[in-house]
């Protein structure tokens, strides 16, 4: 991705250009699908998440900073839309008659260590997404959640390291 | 130290959250117990696999299509809205606008009561009317 480009992109985008932001959409989608369907794991309320993702950051373009770059700061508001999701299943209910936290509709993949995380309960998998995989600490994820302390955080992320060891063959 | 101790220090190890003398008080368990050792390669491939996790996704090829016409429908009620907040504006005079007097001015005018002729012209019509009634007086006796 060239950088100025992007940051052409951006300044434009902060002109008001649509066509400029949906050409940063495109170069974004990829991480931030991957990122949402990873942690909520149904297609669906995915492909909703990731449109609310999109639409904030088109209405906060005129926040980005030139310290962080864009997929990092699309990142981090994919990590919030994700949290309000879990909280509010407000793309749950739009999506599904009767919302629950059980996946109706996989995300299709071919790679078995992504089915054994979409396996995980919504919680377990949102942890361990969150830290083994994206990186953040069980302070910041107990941040996001209202009601989870991080050492809560942390017995939740063993739980789930736990049942998915447990399938790895040696 | 119990194998359960060990089993909870093995996440906290794999994090880098213990300390050097702590981490090889570990590595001594794991080199004694075959069950925990077991699991420590367990979790240690399944991190390694997480690392380098390569996407099987499909993403939909329709969502950014879709994401497009969700931004145009959104500057649309943005427009649509930004458009009925200046007429309320306007309307209410707390607009940009009044700091010229021109939204007073619509306030005012609206509230204006309609009065066709003024005193000044209503006692010259009257004066006129008298006279005219004593002229035909006249004429007639």
């Amino acid at each position: 991705m060239n950088v100025n480009y992007v940051k052409y992109l951006i300044s434009l985008s902060q002109k008001g250009k649509k066509n400029s932001f949906i050409e940063l959409c495109e170069m974004n989608l990829k991480p931030v699908y991957i990122l949402v369907g990873r942690t909520l794991g149904d297609e669906k309320i995915t492909n909703e998440v990731v449109k609310h993702v999109f639409l904030s950051a088109w209405q906060n373009i005129r926040f980005v900073r030139d310290d962080i770059s864009i997929t990092s700061w699309l990142r981090s508001i994919a990590v919030f839309e994700i949290m309000e999701e879990l909280r509010n299943r407000a793309s749950r209910k739009k999506v599904y008659a009767k919302p629950g936290s059980q996946i109706h509709n996989p995300i299709k993949t071919t790679n078995e260590t992504e089915k054994q995380i979409q396996e995980l309960p919504e919680l377990e998998r949102a942890v361990f997404v969150l830290h083994d995989i994206e990186g953040y600490s069980s302070h910041e994820i107990s941040g996001f959640f209202d009601d989870v302390n991080p050492v809560e955080v942390r017995n939740i992320l063993k739980i789930a390291r736990q049942k998915l060891a447990e399938q790895i063959i040696l | 130290m119990t194998r359960d101790d060990v089993r909870e220090l093995m996440h906290d190890y794999f994090d880098g959250h213990l300390s050097e003398e702590e981490c090889s008080r570990v590595r001594s368990f794991l080199e004694e117990y075959e069950t925990v050792a077991e699991e420590y390669r367990r979790f240690n491939v399944l991190l390694e696999r997480v690392k380098s996790l390569p996407s099987g996704f499909e993403i939909p090829k329709e969502l950014t299509s879709e994401i497009s016409e969700e931004l145009l429908s959104l500057s649309v009620a943005e427009y649509e809205s930004e458009k009925q907040r200046k007429l309320r504006e306007l309307s209410e005079g707390d607009g940009p606008q009044n700091k010229r007097g021109t939204a007073k001015r619509y306030r005012s005018s609206s509230k204006r009561t309609v009065v066709p002729f003024s005193t000044k012209t209503i006692v010259v019509m009257l004066f006129a009317l008298i006279v005219c009634i004593a002229a035909l007086l006249l004429i007639l006796l």
